[in-house]
C-alpha cells in the first residue's frame, strides 16, 4: 500500500516524533508507515485519517492505483 | 495548511502501565531465582514425600507464571507495529528452536549424543529471541 503521510506530515510542519505522539505510536512506527514497510490496522489508518480531517482513502492507496 | 502555530506537539507519554508492568514482570524472576535458591540450599530433595517434592519442585513456577503474565501485559502496552516485531522475532526463535531441539534428538537416538536437560531448551530459545529481536528491528528500519 502508499500513503501521503509524508507528505501530510510536512505540510504541517511535523517531525516524525510530533506526527507519532499525535497518534500514540512510536517514531519507529511512523517511518515504517511513511516508507511503506508496515500498513496500519483499520483502527489506526481511522485515526490517522481523523488526524488530518481526511478520509482513508485520500492518505491510502492500493500499490495497483 | 501549515499548523506552525500550535504549541509543542504531544510526545508519546511516558507509559506508567508499561513500568508497572514490566516492573513486575522483574520482581516475579526475581522472586523465581530466590526460591530455587533457597530451595537449593535448604531442601534436602531425597528425603521429601512424593506431593511434597511436587509441590516444591513446582513452587519457583508459580512465580514464573505471575511474572510472565506481567510481560505480556508489559507487550501489550506497546503499540500495533512494535508488537508485531515482537511477535516475529518470536517466532523466528520459536522456529529455530523447534529445529535445533528436533535434531539434537534425533542425533542422540541415532548417533548418542549425550543426553541434554530440558532446561537447556528455554535458554537456548531466549537466545534466539535475544538475536532475532534487532535483526526483525533492522529489517523494517
Amino acid at each position: 500500500m502508499k500513503n501521503r503521510l509524508k507528505v501530510l506530515r510536512a505540510e504541517r510542519d511535523w517531525s516524525q516524533a510530533d506526527l507519532a505522539g499525535r497518534l500514540e505510536v512510536s517514531r519507529q512506527t511512523v517511518n515504517a508507515l511513511e516508507t511503506g514497510k508496515y500498513d496500519p490496522s483499520l483502527p489506526l489508518a481511522f485515526k490517522i485519517g481523523r488526524l488530518f480531517g481526511l478520509p482513508i482513502e485520500q492518505i491510502f492507496s492500493d500499490e495497483d492505483d | 495548511m501549515s499548523d506552525r502555530s500550535l504549541p509543542t506537539a504531544p510526545r508519546p507519554p511516558a507509559n506508567p502501565a508499561r513500568a508497572s508492568a514490566f516492573r513486575k514482570f522483574f520482581l516475579g524472576m526475581s522472586l523465581y531465582l530466590v526460591i530455587v535458591v533457597l530451595e537449593g540450599v535448604f531442601i534436602d530433595a531425597d528425603n521429601l514425600s512424593l506431593w511434597l517434592g511436587i509441590g516444591l519442585a513446582v513452587a519457583p513456577m508459580a512465580a514464573a507464571v505471575w511474572a510472565m503474565a506481567h510481560w505480556l501485559e508489559g507487550v501489550r502496552t506497546f503499540d500495533e507495529f512494535q508488537q508485531k516485531i515482537f511477535t516475529e522475532s518470536g517466532l523466528i526463535a520459536l522456529g529455530i528452536t523447534a529445529v535445533a531441539s528436533f535434531t539434537y534428538g534425533f542425533l542422540e537416538n541415532f548417533v548418542g549424543l549425550p543426553k541434554l536437560s530440558m532446561f537447556v531448551v528455554f535458554p537456548f530459545m531466549a537466545m534466539c529471541y535475544s538475536l532475532s529481536l534487532p535483526l526483525v528491528h533492522r529489517r523494517y528500519r
